[in-house]
């Protein structure tokens, strides 16, 4: 453990000090524009506006809400825009934020990259594999930076989640159970009354994310970030998909489903080392008890992973001396059976837990996200923390599970 | 915060309003995120790390939080102060630059604390969402001693909120109703049910309060009656009573033990509801 904090630790430093090296070699901070100003576009606002080496020139929505909106967290300096071609000749950004429905992304990052623009893409990549394939060669045509927000890549706890893997805490990963459980219907509320003309319209403006010409729901909504998570704690994209998923319960005129379950087969390592390893992804919206959260299971111990709180058990093995002396659970074992050193058991289903080591974050991700892709954006380095090779990667690997799901059978991960 | 937020929504369509309520929530939860102390990912957790060694950029919302805090300073005469090391005269060592939109910390061991803001301010971001669709009868609360009213309850009658005994163990013992519509109102205590320390300071003598009493504000604005109730009770009852004449528009309930009977007085111009 000690090891692995150490060079997480030098890690962290070298790339800290590449950041003021960055910093240092121009003192103009960087231009950045803004396309979609809803709730998560705000979000970026807001921490955008707390960077120093960073300046919000312009934003863009076609919704005046959303823009007043954008524009007021923003600031009196930055100009309001309808159009996105018209903000871009109009104010040259170095950089565009795209936080517009996914169904935009791809011809807003394409317009940008083309015009020698940083793009800066909220995730899924784009709504189609076709059109993230197409985005990533485009930007690699152009040399061009792109990150993709992905913020978990930013945050302190997968990143330490990552090291111990990496230095073998873990032991070897059997399996990851990914999930995010809610107890809400995933509408944004629609500001004039369901008789009102105008409702069927601004539903399906405010609430993208349930419409299938708009959004891929709640796989490139939510399962995206986790996902990634799988993908590089086991070294690369999955190689299929089985899943299933439905409208279940809210039955409210959405077209996407309310109920996902995919379950992913990876192959790690090589030669006789080869195996498979299988991750779990749900998503349902109608029970909030297991939350957001990751589970990664591996031989010699788990971790629990969320964006505010990492815990690391480490799993009790059959030569561990002090297994059953372990702290207070002496006394409350009613039986712990030894036979030479094969076998133990408690009737204590907690028992293999023990104390967990806690991972703690140290700031907020999707601030420490944009600070990285600023850096990126002055140093004109296009190797960002999650750039469009990536992003696509990401995009096949959530669009798989949705289309193994509508379709009812297994999906192999796309040439890509 | 660390606080249980429950809003009370009325209106026609129930799937419009969790729609609603869910997005008050959300602004509830980031405005906690922002303000936190406890948070370390919060906003005001970089302030407090690293705002003496240089000026923290913050956003506008952040800065005119903070702003008003430093205007709420001088308003109370001292006695509202978001520093929390309660250094005498703390507000000289907290710098805004309008221009860079920074904040500066100037002394080592002072630390924002916007606990007695935070609350109230949530409440009427929340609120916001609530005007902005349509939602015009309403009851928000923190913790229940922050308290957002809007509008009238469906029959057109005042809601109905009741002050509790600040003293008593047993759940539910209501000194007094009052109703209410369009207000805020926010109690603050010196001490808690059941603690034997209080968590409030008299920032001019920076020494905890240790009179018990509590102080209840029903006013316009739940972010005044917030600030209001925790610099009132750290003025003491006979300040606070000369201070109140000054706010016509505030109703102050002080409420203390006399011979063993917990009773209030109701301070100011306003006078009882």
């Amino acid at each position: 453990m000690t090891e692995a904090q150490t060079d997480r630790r030098s890690f962290l430093l070298s790339s800290a000090a590449l950041a003021m090296a960055g910093a240092s070699r121009d003192d103009e901070p960087v231009r950045v524009a803004v396309v979609g100003t809803g709730g998560r576009g705000c979000d970026l606002i807001r921490a955008l506006s707390t960077i120093d080496n960073a300046e919000i020139v312009a934003v863009c929505d076609d919704y005046t809400p959303h823009l007043d909106r954008g524009q007021n967290y923003a600031g009196p300096k930055a100009r309001a825009f309808t159009s996105l071609s018209k903000m871009l000749v109009e104010t040259r950004p170095a950089a565009l934020i795209v936080a517009t429905p996914l169904d935009r992304h791809f011809g807003m990052a394409r317009e940008a990259i083309e015009s020698g623009i940083a793009v800066f893409c909220e995730k899924t990549m784009c709504h189609t594999i076709d059109q993230a394939r197409e985005l990533a060669g485009i930007v690699k045509a152009h040399q061009g930076i792109f990150q993709l927000g992905l913020q978990r890549r930013a945050n302190a706890i997968y990143r330490q989640a990552e090291a111990m893997v990496e230095s073998g805490m873990l032991g070897a990963i059997s399996a990851i159970d990914c999930r995010w459980h809610r107890h809400n219907n995933w509408r944004r509320p629609v500001p004039v009354p369901r008789d009102d003309q105008r409702w069927p319209g601004l539903d399906r403006r405010l609430n993208w994310r349930l419409f299938r010409e708009s959004s891929q729901g709640l796989m490139s909504e939510l399962a995206a970030h986790q996902m990634d998570v799988a993908n590089r704690l086991l070294g690369g994209p999955p190689v299929r998909v089985l899943g299933s998923g439905g409208i279940d319960y809210w039955r409210d005129g959405r077209e996407v489903f309310d109920n996902v379950h995919c379950l992913y087969e990876y192959e790690v390592g090589s030669g006789l080392e080869k195996r498979t390893v299988r991750v779990t992804y749900s998503s349902i919206q109608n029970n909030a008890y297991e939350g957001a959260s990751e589970l990664i299971l591996g031989t010699k111990g788990t971790l629990l992973l969320t964006q505010s709180k990492g815990l690391f058990y480490k799993e009790a093995g059959v030569d561990d001396p002090n297994w059953s002396a372990r702290e207070g659970r002496v006394e409350r074992d009613a039986s712990i059976i030894t036979s030479g050193k094969t076998l133990k058991l408690s009737n204590d289903p907690w028992a293999h837990r023990g104390k967990p080591f806690e991972i703690e974050a140290n700031g907020d991700d999707t601030r420490a996200e944009l600070v990285d892709f600023i850096d990126h954006v002055r140093r004109k380095d296009p190797a960002t923390i999650c750039d469009a090779r990536d992003g696509l990667i990401n995009a096949a690997t959530v669009l798989i599970g949705n289309q193994a799901m509508v379709e009812r059978k297994t999906i192999e991960f796309p040439l890509i | 915060m660390a606080t249980s937020f429950e809003f009370w929504l009325v209106g026609e369509d129930p799937d419009h309003l969790s729609a609603v309520g869910e997005a008050a929530l959300d602004e509830v939860s980031r405005v906690e995120r922002l303000l936190s102390r406890y948070d370390r990912a919060s906003e005001i957790s970089r302030i407090n790390q690293e705002a003496h060694d240089h000026p923290v950029r913050i956003d506008r919302e952040l800065f005119s939080v903070v702003s008003d805090c430093l205007g709420w300073l001088d308003k109370t005469l001292g006695y509202f102060d978001i520093t929390a090391d309660c250094t005498p005269n703390s507000g000289k060592w907290v710098t805004l630059d309008p221009d860079r939109q920074t904040v500066r910390l100037l002394h080592p061991s002072i630390r924002l604390d916007l606990g007695g803001y935070g609350k109230g301010y949530a409440l009427e971001v929340a609120a916001r969402v609530l005007e902005e669709f349509g939602i015009g009868s309403a009851v928000l609360h923190g913790g229940t001693s922050s308290i957002l009213i809007r509008g009238r309850q469906a029959d057109g009658s005042r809601w109905r909120i009741g002050l509790r005994d600040p003293f008593s163990t047993v759940e539910n013992s209501e000194l007094i109703q009052v109703d209410l519509d369009d207000s805020g109102i926010s109690t603050s205590a010196v001490f808690h049910p059941g603690a034997d320390r209080s968590d409030l300071m008299d920032p001019i003598r920076g020494q905890p309060l240790e009179e018990p009493a509590a102080c209840s504000v029903i006013g316009r604005s739940a972010t005044e009656a917030e600030v209001l109730s925790t610099a009132l009770l750290a003025m003491g009852r006979d300040r606070a009573r000369e201070f109140v004449t000054r706010w016509p528009e505030i109703l102050v309930a002080w409420i203390a033990g006399v011979d063993e009977v917990v009773a209030i007085e109701w301070l100011g111009q306003g006078g009882r509801p």
